[in-house]
Parts: structure tokens; C-alpha cells; sequence
């Protein structure tokens, strides 16, 4: 691992957005997929896309509240190509998989 | 007769356009980043994610409670896709490009033009927030048009 020169946060979050987007894209999948856990977040607010929403800002912002505090509050340590390779990448995936799955079980 | 559900839904298509063109206001900016355009970066990224929170919000309010009805009449139209793909798309990538438009300010929050490494990472979310709002706008008609089409058939 290389210092990159980018802000904790920066690296932090970014990293946070990619793994928060694979995870939204399998809720999708699940929720589709499982009766009950669509069922269940419906239940849970007034619509399963709210409780949806709120599962993504929640992990969003907790996971990314907790990268960096890694390496004794230094943060993640990453070379620059490798954090846009995984940021692009799973925003890029995540999308793909929702796209993907909607237009074969859609 | 009220309008509000129509408004509602102009709002959102409003806020979602602001939020392309900033981000590609931003994108451009990036390209050019010096000392002097360094504010603007940074107050246009807050504007891309404020527009884009505002798209959301207003979107969501009208998907949750007007939706349904909308939905019924497309599934019964000519272009079922409409939905069954476009809809159940939008509104799930949706929520990926709030997250990306959120995270734009902080990845606008470094020193851009000293520093190489924060300005790759600003223009490719910059970039991806913009191609990824075209593609839910251009959704969002072919939505339009599936109702739109609907009950013309009907």
C-alpha cells in the first residue's frame, strides 16, 4: 500500500459507495427473489424501496465512518488506481447487476 | 381539478436535469482546475448532490403514494417493459447516483489542482453521476411513454 496523497475520507467513503452499491444490487436480488424479506420490508416503512433507501444510507454512512478509523484513525491505504478501479467498479457493477437482473426475471 | 401529482412530478425531472448539468459543470471545471476555480468546484459538487437529494426526495414522495395507478395502466399497455425493466431499474440505480451525487462534495473537498490523484477520483464520479443521470432521465420517458402510449391504445 502506497500513500496516494488522497484525504481519509475521500477513500474512506469512496470505498464505502462501491461496497454499498454491490450490497444494494444483492438486496435487490433477495428481495425479489424471497417473498418474506420483500413482505418484511414493506412492513418496516411504508414501502420496501423506502426501507431500501434508508439500508443504503445507513451502511453508507457507518461503513464509511469506519474505514476510517482503520490504521489508528490514518484511514484506509490505497494506490490511486486501485481506489478508482474499485470505486468505479462497483458503482459500475452494482448498476449493471439491478440492470441485468431486471431485464432477465423482470 | 388538481394538478399537484403533475407538479410533483415536473419537480423531480427538474431537480434530476440540475443535477446532470452541474455535474457536468463540474466535470468540465475538473478538467481546468486551478486556484481560482477551486471555490466553484466545490460549491457546484454541493449543488449536484442538493439536486440530486431534491430529484430524490420529490421522486420518491410521488413513487410512493401516485405511482400505483400509473403502473397499472402501463402493465396493461403495449409496452409492459416499461415498467417490468425501466421502472424497477430507475428506481433502484437511483439510489446508487444518491449516494454517488453525496459522495462528489467529498471527493471535491481535496486541493484539485495540486493534486493529480484527488482530481481523477473527483472526474470520474463527476462523470459517472452525469452518464448514470442520463441514462435514469432517458428512463424516466420511456416510463412517461409507456402510460402515455397505454391510454392512447385504450
Amino acid at each position: 500500500m502506497q500513500d496516494n496523497g488522497l484525504g481519509k475520507y475521500t477513500v474512506s467513503y469512496g470505498m464505502s459507495l462501491a461496497i454499498t452499491s454491490l450490497l444494494s444490487a444483492l438486496v435487490v436480488v433477495f428481495k425479489e427473489l424471497n417473498e418474506p424479506l420483500l413482505n418484511w420490508m414493506k412492513h418496516v416503512t411504508i414501502h420496501h424501496w423506502v426501507t431500501h433507501g434508508i439500508f443504503d444510507l445507513i451502511v453508507f454512512v457507518l461503513l464509511g465512518w469506519a474505514l476510517a478509523q482503520l490504521n489508528g484513525g490514518a484511514g484506509l491505504k490505497i494506490s490511486t488506481k486501485n481506489f478508482i478501479t474499485v470505486l468505479v467498479g462497483g458503482v459500475v457493477l452494482g448498476s449493471l447487476i439491478v440492470a441485468g437482473f431486471y431485464l432477465i426475471v423482470g | 381539478m388538481s394538478h399537484f401529482s403533475e407538479v410533483i412530478l415536473m419537480g423531480h425531472v427538474l431537480f434530476g436535469m440540475l443535477c446532470i448539468v452541474a455535474s457536468v459543470w463540474v466535470f468540465v471545471d475538473i478538467l481546468h482546475a486551478n486556484q481560482a476555480n477551486q471555490a466553484r468546484i466545490r460549491a457546484m459538487s454541493l449543488a449536484v448532490a442538493v439536486f440530486m437529494w431534491l430529484a430524490y426526495l420529490i421522486g420518491g414522495y410521488w413513487y410512493v403514494l401516485n405511482y400505483a395507478a400509473d403502473k397499472a395502466v402501463i402493465l396493461k399497455g403495449p409496452w409492459p417493459f416499461a415498467h417490468d425493466f425501466f421502472m424497477e431499474m430507475k428506481e433502484h440505480v437511483a439510489l446508487v447516483l444518491l449516494l454517488l451525487a453525496t459522495y462528489l462534495p467529498i471527493a471535491a473537498s481535496s486541493n484539485l489542482f495540486a493534486n493529480r490523484s484527488a482530481r481523477d477520483v473527483a472526474l470520474c464520479v463527476a462523470g459517472l453521476v452525469a452518464l448514470i443521470g442520463i441514462v435514469l432521465d432517458g428512463s424516466g420517458a420511456i416510463i412517461g411513454m409507456g402510460a402515455k402510449i397505454a391510454l392512447q391504445v385504450k
